[in-house]
């Protein structure tokens, strides 16, 4: 075998697209995405002479086959919309089930007496200047506390 | 609790105590404080407590309460004047001010507020 032949044979350019299709015509440019009923629409309606009966038959073909691409596109929405659905409800049980494994591998170390004591700290320190607390104080102890916070005050502490 | 709020907490402690002496300690610390949220807070202070001696530390003394040089101060201790209930004592010390040998800035700073009271 030449080699010409061999690359011919290997690398074979790919029908184009347009000639494949030559078949098929759109004269509109349009693309229908409904049902299409199975009717040669560009015939003649009814030849003359035809019978009561051919006609009865003829439209209710056509109902039919509208009635049953109707149908199926009908199950296509619905079996998408519960496949949505189920995804969602599968994504929930995954992020909950993740949650809890997290949740049980935590481990939390609370020092209760530590925390008792400086909230019990810092209770007493905010009591001890209250105006009821410092009420019950001598005017001598009141003016010495307030000079002090007058000195801290000008310190800017 | 920070400083400002203790301060305001002894302050306001001062204000309710029943010994007279803490308007003393009232007017040696407080008024003469270099601060004025201090001077603001201890005339307010004064004020509410409502007594002759106590309202006199803020009518008629020069640079305290209502004739303190900060406006802020000065405007706070009017307002405080204005919204008491009982203004008996004020008016009293006021009237006062008119006859005694003060300042003429102080007389009529008294004046004024004397006048406003009388609206309010």
């Amino acid at each position: 075998m030449e080699i010409k032949s061999i690359s011919n044979k290997i690398f074979r350019a790919a029908p184009k697209l347009s000639e494949s299709n030559c078949n098929q015509t759109n004269p509109f440019g349009v693309n229908f995405k409904g049902n299409i009923i199975t009717a040669d629409v560009f015939t003649k309606a009814m030849p003359e002479g035809s019978k009561l009966i051919e006609r009865v038959s003829n439209r209710s073909k056509m109902l039919t086959s509208a009635i049953v691409g109707s149908i199926s596109s009908m199950n296509s929405s619905i079996s998408s919309r519960l496949n949505s659905i189920v995804s969602f409800g599968r994504r929930m049980r995954d992020n909950v089930s993740n949650a809890w494994n997290l949740a049980n591998n935590i481990e939390i170390h609370v020092n209760v007496p530590n925390m008792v004591n400086s909230l019990k700290e810092r209770i007493s320190s905010a009591n001890a200047y209250s105006v009821s607390r410092l009420s019950r104080s001598s005017v001598e102890d009141l003016a010495g506390i307030f000079e002090d916070e007058l000195k801290v005050l000008a310190l800017g502490v | 609790m920070n400083n400002s709020k203790r301060l305001s907490n002894v302050i306001e402690a001062l204000s309710r105590h029943e010994d007279e002496s803490a308007i003393k300690v009232l007017e040696r610390l407080g008024t003469n404080c270099s601060d004025d949220e201090v001077r603001r807070l201890t005339a307010k202070a004064l004020i509410k407590r409502n007594s002759q001696e106590s309202l006199s530390v803020v009518i008629t003394e020069k640079g305290k309460g209502i004739n303190d040089l900060s406006t802020n101060v000065a405007m706070s201790a009017i307002n405080e004047l204005l919204s008491l209930e009982d203004k008996s004592q004020a008016l009293a010390v006021l009237s006062r001010v008119e006859g005694n040998d003060i300042d003429e800035s102080v007389k009529e700073t008294a004046r004024s507020v004397k006048a406003l009271m009388a609206f309010s």
